[in-house]
């Protein structure tokens, strides 16, 4: 699922990332992604994945890694 | 038959796909601010400005197209650039027409209280959302819906409408579509939603609604985050908050602080409990509610 993640962040950033970037930092405070794009990572993610994430329903704020996402994606 | 698209994120990620699934649609270009988007391959790629030149447009040979789909992009298309495109124009609203045309009207429905909304495919007119609907997908809003996840639900529930509409389209059929009722419209500016201050003079309900309409986190909210300030000047942003007990006390009174959070007035006799606010960038907790008490009314 890490592997899945890290493909959508470099489908939707500018600067791609590697599997050395650290799966807990917040992207958008790393500067990787933006606002929109975070919302089009997600979009992206769960097409791939073919899950919807419920905002409601999960801390939004633990969606701004890659481990979190990698497990929202795997807990649906 | 051509079409061209101007959008960003994944309205306009959704219209390229649909589209690209009919052989006989040939798409003229994507164009689009962002640095990336996630296109299907081989799609011409070119700056969103460029639909703002009429020039620009005709030497391009962008207007000679049966469709323009402008998915989710808040520039305003000139009149002159318009013109090229008559009756083969049509919009992605994110939010129900007539009643929330403009901008940030996601967050003008939680702020009003509403229980659903919608987002609008329109004929594109020189009037901001005015042309008729084409298309219209109704949905619920959560009593605990946030600015973000109704945004989300937006852009979701557009996406799949656009990848509808491009695909009726693609196949011929006719986009049929019916006059907004004028009366009901309301247009919501960028500046009309900007102020953050809580009106602790209004309901308890309603100053709720205002503090989740602001809230966007993790992200930076497009217009405000709901706050206030301490009588020693600390400014507070709250993001969360639920209608509390009874009270007679006098707006923007605290009441009381315990485990949960403190309880603040409001104008209905109603308090309202904020449940997570932030001081300079830090959650407070109930210590730090206990020692601010003394800078509020």
């Amino acid at each position: 699922m890490k592997n899945i993640v890290i493909s959508g962040i470099n489908s939707v950033a500018v600067c791609p990332i590697d599997e050395s970037f650290p799966a807990d930092r917040n992207l958008i405070e790393a500067g990787i992604i933006d606002s929109m794009q975070f919302l089009d990572l997600v979009a992206l993610l769960e097409e791939r994945v073919g899950v919807e994430i419920d905002f409601l329903e999960i801390d939004a704020s633990s969606l701004t890694s890659i481990q979190g996402l990698a497990s929202a994606l795997g807990a649906e | 038959m051509r079409v061209l698209v101007v959008g960003n994120g994944s309205p306009a990620s959704a219209t390229l796909r649909a589209f690209s699934q009919h052989p006989s649609i040939e798409i003229a270009a994507l164009l689009t601010s962002e640095s990336k988007t996630a296109t299907p391959d081989g799609i011409q790629i070119l700056s969103e400005e460029l639909i703002r030149d009429v020039e620009a447009v005709k030497q391009r040979r962008l207007d000679d197209i049966d469709w323009l789909i402008v998915a989710n992009s808040t520039t305003i298309i000139p009149a002159r650039v318009l013109d090229l495109f008559q009756n083969r124009a049509l919009n992605f609203h994110p939010g129900k027409l007539p009643e929330y045309a403009g901008l940030h009207t996601h967050q003008w429905a939680i702020r009003n209280g509403e229980s659903s909304f919608a987002v609008t495919i329109h004929r594109l007119e020189a009037t901001v959302d005015s042309g008729e609907i084409v298309a219209q997908s109704h949905f619920h809003i959560d009593p605990n819906d946030t600015g973000l996840s109704l945004f989300q639900k937006c852009m979701r529930e557009g996406s799949k409408l656009l990848s509808e509409v491009s695909s009726q389209i693609a196949t011929g059929k006719p986009v049929m579509g019916q006059p907004q009722d004028r009366s009901k419209r309301v247009l919501y500016k960028h500046a009309d939603a900007l102020g953050d201050e809580i009106d602790w003079t209004m309901a308890a309900e309603s100053v709720r609604n205002f503090v989740r309409a602001g809230n966007y986190s993790p992200l930076v909210s497009p217009t405000y985050t709901a706050a206030f300030s301490l009588n020693d000047g600390t400014r507070l942003t709250v993001l969360n908050s639920e209608v509390g007990d009874p009270t007679d006390l006098l707006p923007g009174t605290l009441i009381s602080v315990d485990a949960e959070g403190p309880q603040i007035a409001c104008g209905d006799r109603k308090a309202l409990r904020l449940l997570k606010a932030v001081n300079n960038g830090k959650v407070v907790n109930e210590t730090d509610w206990k020692s601010l008490a003394r800078f509020m009314h």
